[in-house]
Formats: structure tokens, C-alpha cells, sequence
């Protein structure tokens, strides 16, 4: 299934494709008290289902979830009929103050606690599935005790939580702190996958930035593929979250098709 | 008794009540003349077609002005938003859009709303189809609605209004609050007689339709740029040149539309416009930041 994160300039472009069969919407853009908005509406109405994505619920985070924050996740999913929330394995406050920014976790057997409880807290608070986000970070913290994969799958083992993999992240980590693609995807538990985002970004000297606002590299696309062969056709989702220049449209409907070309080929040959 | 007899308060207990039922008599006139039978039907209408409907001549140039200038028919220089000339005109070109664009080559236009006096009226083209589906009233029918409001209005300012305050000033008695009420009895007149564009009760459901329809095209261009240049005619045909201030990809068309003259607003009608219900929608949502 193909989906695309929902934004206010892409609207109209989003209204007119008929293939896409998911949308996310941005959980800090949006009133739960309200009803959703017309554009969101009619998409509802023809079948095309709504994921929450959050962005500040802070899973990472020494504090536990705050309950404001969960209650706000689950009036937008029962709003818009949302089969699921999802969040990123993050922290972006500490003692009052929000870095604007997600941040990694140090990866150590103490966070793995936090993390695990703090997932444990949204998901009884939650009416639907939450699913969790690997990010990109451009650092990371010293004295890590375990790979992100080890973490990621050890948070979904212990939780039972979904898994988001964003490819784009995947590969801007894996290019910037130098690991080895093919053993962190051995390590995913796909059973538990419940979609994909991929976006596009850009090189900045030997860094790799994963911008939601450039078009798709390469070799993001073949790790989509990659993911796609492995996990057998999953959902993906494009996500473009700035820079809209005139006539993007015809650029995001050639990226719609790509990946669309991306999943139906692993699809048919998971068939075969 | 004689009525111009009776003395001021008196006068006044009797004179705002006919005023006020007169009043809303002529817009009950108006609302059952209004009245079709039948549901509004997918009938196709244009970007034109649908500014007509949605603002009259003004909104239909309005339009036609974004078009061009997002096709880069038209630009825009200087410090007082002179409109000229850049490309020639399509040739499948609407005789709207060839209108605007004479305009252009033969006029000095500053700002869009300078269109209006050599273009309009703009809709002899538009008028024949839309009355023909029922989505506005006939030229007779139209007609008839300026009279009859217009009279039953006038009805209580001739009758008592005027015959009153001509008594009152040669009976030196204090007439300032009844001529008030004599103007404000003469506002309405003239808000029926100027009634050019009526749509009907299927004609404010076809526009409702469009607007609920492209709601997602107005959110593009409200943010974005919204898509082609005939998708930009339609979103200002149907939300008005509001929706073309806030976009940041349609800055350099601002100062165009925002001109010192009023602009054709959003989807409430101007006095030219095809008047009936104000509709026009609010926006919710908001600008998304990187998600991760």
C-alpha cells in the first residue's frame, strides 16, 4: 500500500492521486478537539486510512509520557478512525525545556528500561497500536552498550510495540556513523513491522542529512528495496515535509511511482 | 386619526415596525424567487463559470488575472504592481483570458482591480449557461426581484417617512432619528436595486458543492502553489483572491491583487458579485516540520 504524510501544500496533489491508500498526519499540527478538517475528510470517506504521527511524546525521555500527549494521540486517532499512532524512539525534552530537535538515546541497558516502561505507559494510555521510529542523528552519544538495531528490536520484544523503519534514516546513520546496512536489517523483527517511510535528503560534505525536503537518493531507494524483498512488500510512505517548489507535484508523483514499482515487484516476486 | 398626527414616539412605534417587516418582506421576496426545484446536479462548469457563481464579473477577472500571470502570460513590475505583457497568449485561450490580456496591451494596469473597468461586464458568455442550469435567476426574473424589493422597501419611506419629516420641519419638531431610519430604509433599496447576479437556492448549493469539492485545492494554494494555472483560476474563482495572499509561492502575484483598490475578498459577494449566502470556509491545520 502506498501512503504519503499529509501536508497542507500537498493537499491537492494528495486529493487527485487514487492510489494512495495511507496518509499521515502531523499529531502537534492538529486539534483533537476539532473534527477533522475537509481535505482529511474526503480522503476517509474513499478509503484511505489516517496515522497519527507524533513527534513530542519523548518514549526516550526520563520522564514518563505525558498524559496531555497521549490524550491528544488518541482524540486524533479516534477522529480520524486511525488504525494506529505512530512515534519516534527519541527524546526531545528534559526538565522542562524541548529541544525542537529528535535526539538519540544513549543506548545502554539503564535506557532500555526507561524506554521500554515509557512504551509500556503510552501503549495502556493508547486505543490503538503505537508503532515506534528509528531517527537519524548526525552524533552519537559515548559509551553506547548495544547497536541501534539490537535496541530497536530489544524495545519491540520487550513491548510488543510496531515497528515504523524509515529507511532514509537507516541509510543517513548508517552513511554518517559507518555500519553495516545488511546486519542492522538482519536484526529487525519484521513480524512486527507495521510500515515504512522513506524520504529524500542531501550530502553536506561526508554527512549525510536527512532533510524531508530534497528528492530520494539512490541508494535510499535500493535500501527500500532491500526492506521491501526482506519484509515482503510492506507498506511505505513518502514523507516531504519542506521546500515545495512549484510544479513538486510532478517530482512526488514520480517518487509515488517509484516506490510504487519498488513494492509491487517485491510483491509479485513474493507471489512467485 | 390621521397617523401624521400622532406625535413623535407614537409615530416611531408604528413606522420602524413597517420599516423592519418591509424589509424582511422584500428578502423573503427575494428568497422565494430564489427558489428552484431539484438538487444542484454535477453539471461541468468552468474555472469562469464557477467565479461567476461564486463572486460575479469581478471574481471572474480576478481569475483570469491569476491564470495568466501564474502561466506567465502576464507580470508584474515595480513598486506599483504595473501589469504587462510577457508572453503571448495561448491560442486555445478563453474569450475571458483575451479580454484581460487586450486590456493589458492596450491599458496602463496598475493592479489587478484596474482590470475591472476595461473588462467588465464579462460574463455575456457565462450568464446564457448558468441560467439555463438553473444556477442563477433569469435577466426577467432578476429584473422583477430589483422591482418588487426594491419597492416594498421604498413603500413605508414614501408613504409615511418622508410625508412625516416634511411635518416635522414645518412643525419645528426634532425629524434627525426618522430620517435615519428613511436612509436606512433607502440603503436596503438600493442594495436590492443593485442586485445584478442572483444565484438560486441550486446555484448556492452548486456553490457549496465546488467550494467542499476543492477544498484540498484551496489548502495547496493557501500554502503551496497549488498546481496548474487553471487549478489557481478555479481556487480564485471559488475561495476570491484571499486565498492567493497567503501563499509563499504566490508572493510575487501579491501586490497585484493587494492593490490599493479593494479586492473581490473571499467568498462573500461584492456588490457586483452574485449575491446570496456568505459561504467561504475556515482553515485548520497547520505547516508541518520534519517528522523524522
Amino acid at each position: 500500500m502506498l501512503g504519503i504524510g499529509w501536508r497542507p501544500e500537498l493537499a491537492w496533489m494528495i486529493h487527485k492521486r487514487k492510489d494512495i491508500g495511507f496518509v499521515e498526519i502531523l499529531a502537534e499540527d492538529f486539534s483533537s478537539t476539532l473534527k477533522p478538517i475537509v481535505p482529511i475528510k474526503q480522503l476517509i470517506n474513499r478509503g484511505v486510512e489516517v496515522i497519527v504521527h507524533g513527534t513530542t511524546l519523548n518514549v526516550g525521555g526520563s520522564e514518563t509520557p505525558n498524559r496531555a500527549s497521549l490524550a491528544h494521540l488518541n482524540g486524533l486517532a479516534r477522529q480520524h478512525n486511525s488504525p494506529l499512532v505512530s512515534e519516534h524512539l527519541a527524546f526531545v525534552k528534559a526538565g522542562g525545556f524541548e529541544s525542537g530537535h529528535l535526539l538519540p538515546i544513549q543506548r545502554t541497558q539503564e535506557n532500555l528500561e526507561i524506554v521500554v516502561e515509557n512504551i509500556l505507559i503510552a501503549q495502556e494510555a493508547l486505543s490503538v497500536p503505537l508503532a515506534i521510529e528509528n531517527i537519524a542523528t548526525l552524533f552519537e552519544w559515548p559509551n553506547n552498550e548495544m547497536d541501534e538495531a539490537t535496541f530497536l528490536a530489544e524495545v519491540v520484544s520487550r513491548t510488543g510495540v510496531s515497528l515504523l523503519l524509515d529507511v532514509a534514516n537507516l541509510f543517513a546513520n548508517a552513511t554518517n556513523h559507518k555500519f553495516d546496512v545488511d546486519d542492522y536489517l538482519k536484526k529487525l523483527p519484521y513480524e512486527k513491522l507495521a510500515y515504512v517511510h522513506v524520504a529524500g535528503g542531501i550530502f553536506k560534505g561526508q554527512l549525510y542529512h536527512d532533510t524531508h525536503c530534497h528528492s530520494i537518493k539512490n541508494p535510499v531507494l535500493h535500501l527500500l528495496q532491500k526492506v521491501c524483498t526482506t519484509a515482503g512488500s510492506p507498506r511505505v510512505l513518502l514523507e516531504r515535509d519542506g521546500i515545495f517548489p512549484a510544479n513538486l507535484d510532478q517530482e512526488l508523483n514520480h517518487e509515488l511511482d517509484v516506490i510504487k514499482q519498488i513494492s509491487e515487484q517485491t510483491r509479485l516476486s513474493h507471489a512467485s | 386619526m390621521n397617523e401624521f398626527d400622532l406625535i413623535g414616539s407614537q409615530f416611531l412605534a408604528l413606522y420602524i415596525p413597517v420599516t423592519l417587516g418591509t424589509i424582511f418582506g422584500a428578502m423573503a421576496t427575494r428568497y422565494a424567487l430564489k427558489v428552484t426545484s431539484g438538487e444542484y446536479r454535477d453539471i461541468e462548469l468552468s474555472a469562469y463559470d464557477a467565479a461567476y457563481l461564486s463572486g460575479g464579473d469581478r471574481r471572474v477577472v480576478d481569475a483570469a488575472a491569476a491564470k495568466l500571470l501564474a502561466s506567465d502570460v502576464l507580470s508584474i513590475s515595480g513598486s506599483r504592481a504595473t501589469i504587462t505583457i510577457k508572453n503571448e497568449l495561448p491560442k486555445d485561450a478563453d474569450p475571458i483570458e483575451r479580454s484581460v490580456f487586450q486590456a493589458a496591451r492596450n491599458h496602463t494596469i496598475n493592479y489587478v482591480a484596474d482590470f475591472y473597468k476595461y473588462v467588465t461586464p464579462v460574463s455575456n458568455n457565462i450568464r446564457p449557461k448558468l441560467i439555463e442550469a438553473g444556477l442563477i435567476l433569469s435577466d426577467t426574473r432578476t429584473a422583477a426581484l430589483r422591482v418588487i424589493c426594491a419597492l416594498m422597501v421604498l413603500g413605508p419611506i414614501e408613504v409615511l417617512g418622508v410625508p412625516k419629516v416634511l411635518f416635522g420641519m414645518e412643525r419645528h419638531k426634532p425629524v434627525g432619528f426618522l430620517v435615519l431610519l428613511c436612509l436606512v430604509g433607502l440603503a436596503a433599496a438600493v442594495y436590492f436595486i443593485r442586485q445584478s447576479c442572483v444565484r438560486t437556492s441550486r446555484g448556492d448549493a452548486a456553490v457549496a458543492y465546488l467550494q467542499e469539492e476543492n477544498r484540498a485545492l484551496e489548502y495547496s494554494v493557501k500554502y503551496g502553489d497549488g498546481g496548474s494555472s487553471n487549478e489557481l483560476a478555479m481556487a480564485t474563482g471559488l475561495f476570491g483572491t484571499a486565498v492567493l495572499l497567503t501563499s509563499p509561492l504566490l508572493v510575487s502575484m501579491r501586490p497585484a491583487f493587494a492593490g490599493p483598490v479593494r479586492t473581490s475578498g473571499s467568498s462573500c459577494s461584492s456588490s457586483s458579485g452574485c449575491g446570496s449566502s456568505c459561504g467561504g470556509g475556515g482553515c485548520g491545520g497547520g505547516c508541518g516540520g520534519c517528522g523524522g
